[in-house]
């Protein structure tokens, strides 16, 4: 009997402690600073996994955004997928599209002095052109010849017109350029990150990255004299980090993703939560091998009509993400974006019944003896809300009848299973930008292109000419024309569920100002942001 | 104590025979991603092919193990499939801040859970008695990882005494103390408290009782001496239990020793990483009970005389 009251009293103990607790969780410490920026304020991030100690802007060890800091291209991904002038001040491309001369900036020096010109540019466009390795991207193979026609200026001869040229030169890895000088004997990189980006390396370890502003940027220089990257693994640590004000900025979907539902707490206290629309699509892949239950139109039809992203992304993203009806959201180029339709499960059961899925309300459907069974694949680890999409999901098609069960996997089986095609339906996403559209299509699309890891998004070799059609597409006219015809086919065969696109969430310390998120997820929001002093 | 001696090895070769057929049967294939993190997005199966082939995952798994244990015995642990390093240097590199954390711990529980539990017998029954006994129900109960958030919540949100995160001097060494030991303090308060009760009705207690010797007297100068060794014993598997724990305190406060180390390869399924963590683990364990084990029949005669016995 004792025990008995003592387990009681441990147990009334513990639930008093966590009221208390969460009722002071509300309101933090946060300072009221001067309004005016501090030319020396350090801007100190929460990343959930450590910098890396490869920093190569050729390999695909370290973090993006650390590697963006430093390393720059010839030309940036602006808002909305334009290209942007950057190591290169301007470019022109001949009639044919198969010259491309880049007129490089002048006055521009990689942070150990080597100075920015064709020969350092030569130099970094070898590193990667021509290698198989990089093979996921086009240029490697297109790109026929390299040469200087002056100091200042590149031509890229292509072997045949690829438009998406520019659009490749823009991303993170490995098109970005180090300095000749910090090459070892091999012409490799030997390990030093000299480039010629706002930030220099200043210490790097698993704990803590740090990086100070480059005084000789030609561009605009940094507002913040250091950037800290601190690794917190876990979410909570680093939303208390922030509340308690010894971190700046959390966020960002490559970095240490914001929930929706950790950014709701946030929201009411000393901190900011900035959302803006994102660019990847949240989508269900579907397998409609031979074999398969989906190999049926109507069953596929019906998963779409009966599902309703509205009301996820209303419950599960609490309103921080847009349903789509498309491939991709507005925001990547010739998208031929769709609102999202509105469920409509009555017509979905009408598809179904007349497919000859029959049977009884609240029971699965069946036909010639198979039952109406679908496997989902959902991953947590790479998909923070996979399970609570999926649920829904689950729910909604339990309604019209389809019976779904979902396989939670960690991130080496799915990665395992997806490309054996082990799955009626799998939760995926696109690559975002600056990788869209043609990096999604060419690799989770096309079915001649060994997608390995990622699985294909659909895949159908009579889908392929559609792809290859848009994808060497040559004038505005034509590529349009080439886009409306591809989704106009996905449409038609319904070769996957688009459900939403989630919004670029960060969220920061009361004396951060002009956060604006960068135009993709893979750098840090650190152009014109400034810190109050306090 | 040469047979204790082999006891542990043939532990330590059981655990570690266990320990790697977990980790290489679960489903899935790492070097998928292996292919993916060193050539780019969209490896071919060749490229993932050549990649077993490289990392010699295409072998026959006993192959494979023994090939581990000839290189882990020469202090080669292999290369993290993640980042491509070696994990000797970095396993040594980390073990410090583990080190630190297992072993502050382990005094924390020692200090408090000892405390608790003489207090607990010196005065039974009283109120003290039973604060001491719900604290190390709810010490006892309470998941660390929960009990670490409500530390920092409090501690470091509301009061903002300490930091919440990383290792930045002394103040940031409490929390994670207190949220590793307190498990382990009221198991041990608990065990000290019980063991004091039973000595304290053992014949030579009483004896001392009727020599007039008050119950605190009776209990430091008899009663504790007695049951020392044992609850040693206790501690010592305790804080064996602290070093996996230290997985998620670890990755709760953002430190960088073996247990983030394991939780990092956990999300990759980085296998040299896992194997090698679990292998500190185990090591940890072990050694601190065959330590025990040694120590307790130096100072215990009753201990002493069971060993000689099973030798004989």
């Amino acid at each position: 009997m004792k025990i008995h009251s003592t387990t009681r009293l441990s147990l009334l103990s513990l639930a008093v402690a966590t009221w208390f607790l969460a009722a002071c969780g509300a309101n933090g410490s946060g300072g009221s600073g001067s309004g005016e920026p501090d030319p020396d304020a350090t801007l100190r991030i929460a990343i959930s996994t450590p910098v890396g100690d490869n920093l190569n802007p050729n390999a695909f060890d370290a973090l993006w955004q650390a590697q963006a800091m430093m390393f720059e291209p010839l030309v940036r991904y602006g808002d909305g997928g334009k290209t942007e002038p950057a190591l290169a001040k301007s470019w022109t491309v001949s009639e044919d599209g198969l010259d491309y001369d880049f007129h490089l900036r002048p006055n521009v020096t990689f942070t150990d002095g080597a100075p920015w010109n064709a020969e350092a540019a030569i130099f970094g466009l070898k590193q990667w052109v021509g290698n198989s390795r990089f093979d996921f991207l086009e240029a490697t193979e297109v790109i026929s010849g390299i040469k200087a026609l002056d100091d200042m200026t590149v031509r890229l001869t292509l072997a045949k017109p690829f438009p998406g040229l520019l659009q490749e030169l823009s991303i993170v890895r490995p098109v970005r350029f180090f300095s000749p000088k910090a090459a070892g004997p091999n012409g490799k990189y030997r390990g030093d990150p000299v480039g010629t980006g706002p930030f220099i390396l200043k210490s790097n370890s698993r704990s803590k990255t740090v990086f100070v502003r480059n005084p000789h940027y030609w561009g605009k220089e940094p507002q913040v004299a250091k950037v800290e990257l601190n690794v917190i693994p876990d979410a909570m640590g680093r939303l208390t980090a922030l509340r308690v004000g010894e971190v700046d900025m959390i966020g960002g979907a490559m970095s240490a993703p914001l929930s929706p539902h950790d950014a709701e707490q946030l929201s009411g206290g000393d901190t900011r939560v900035i959302a803006t629309p994102g660019d990847i699509s949240l989508l269900i892949a579907f397998n409609d091998d031979q074999d398969r239950v989906m190999h049926d139109l109507a069953v596929r039809k019906a998963v779409n009509l009966a599902i309703d992203r509205v009301s996820i992304a209303k419950a599960i993203y609490l309103g921080r993400a847009k349903p789509i009806g498309s491939l991709f959201p507005a925001a990547v180029p010739h998208s031929f974006a769709k609102d999202a339709p509105t469920a409509d499960p009555d017509q979905a059961r009408q598809v179904l019944e007349d497919a000859g899925w029959t049977g009884d309300h609240d029971h699965v459907r069946e036909k010639d003896g198979k039952a109406l069974k679908l496997e989902m694949l959902i991953s947590k680890e790479r998909l923070p809300a996979a399970r609570e999409v999926g649920e829904a999901i689950q729910a909604q098609l339990a309604d019209v009848g389809i019976k779904v069960e979902l396989a939670d996997l960690d991130h080496a089986t799915s990665h395992d299973r997806i490309p054996k095609r082990q799955y009626d339906m799998a939760l995926t996403t696109t690559y975002g930008a600056p990788y869209d559209p043609n990096n999604t299509l060419k690799a989770l699309m096309l079915s001649t292109v060994e997608s390995g890891v990622d699985g294909k998004i659909y895949r159908n070799p009579e889908f392929d000419p559609l792809i290859n059609k848009a994808l060497a597409a040559q004038s505005d006219e034509d590529r349009k024309a080439a886009y409306q015809a591809l989704n106009q086919y996905l449409d038609k065969v319904q070769g996957f569920g688009p459900l939403l696109v989630q919004d670029r969430i960060w969220a920061v310390g009361s004396r951060v100002h002009d956060v604006r998120p960068a135009s993709t997820d893979y750098e840090f929001p650190l152009e014109g942001i400034w810190i109050e002093k306090s | 104590m040469a047979r204790r001696l082999l006891t542990a090895l043939f532990l330590m070769f059981l655990g570690s025979v266990t320990g790697f057929l977990l980790i290489n049967l679960a489903p899935g294939d790492v070097t998928v991603l292996v292919a993916e993190r060193r050539s780019g997005p969209g490896a071919t199966s060749e490229d993932v092919a050549r990649m077993a082939h490289e990392l010699g995952m295409d072998r026959p798994l006993p192959v494979r193990y023994a090939d581990w244990v000839w290189h882990a015995l020469q202090g080669d642990l292999g290369a993290s499939l993640q980042r491509n390093l070696p994990i000797t240097p970095e396993l040594v590199d980390r073990a410090g801040q583990t080190l630190l954390l297992v072993s502050g711990a382990a005094v924390f529980a020692g200090l408090v859970g000892g405390l608790l539990g003489m207090l607990g017998a010196l005065y039974p029954d009283s109120w003290i008695d039973r604060i001491g006994r719900g604290l190390a129900l709810l010490g006892a109960s309470i998941p660390s990882f929960y009990l670490a958030a409500l530390l920092i919540l409090f501690f470091g949100l509301k009061l903002g005494v300490v930091p919440t995160f990383g290792l930045s001097g002394p103040a940031s060494w409490i929390l994670p103390w207190i949220a590793l030991g307190t498990g382990p303090a009221g198991v041990f308060s608990r065990v000290v408290r019980v063991g004091l009760e039973r000595a304290m009705a053992e014949p030579f207690a009483v004896t001392g009782f009727s020599k007039g010797f008050t119950r605190r007297q009776v209990l430091v100068k008899d009663a504790l001496p007695n049951i020392g060794p044992s609850v040693l014993g206790v501690l010592a598997t305790q804080t064996g239990q602290m070093v996996p724990g230290a997985v998620v305190i670890e990755t709760v406060f953002a430190w960088q020793g073996v247990g983030s180390y394991f939780y990092e390869a956990v999300k990759f399924r980085d296998i040299p990483v896992l194997q090698s963590s679990l292998l500190v683990f185990l090591l940890a364990f072990v050694v601190l009970n065959t330590l025990v084990d040694i120590i307790q029949a130096r100072l215990d005669p009753r201990i002493r005389r069971q060993f000689e016995g099973v030798a004989t």
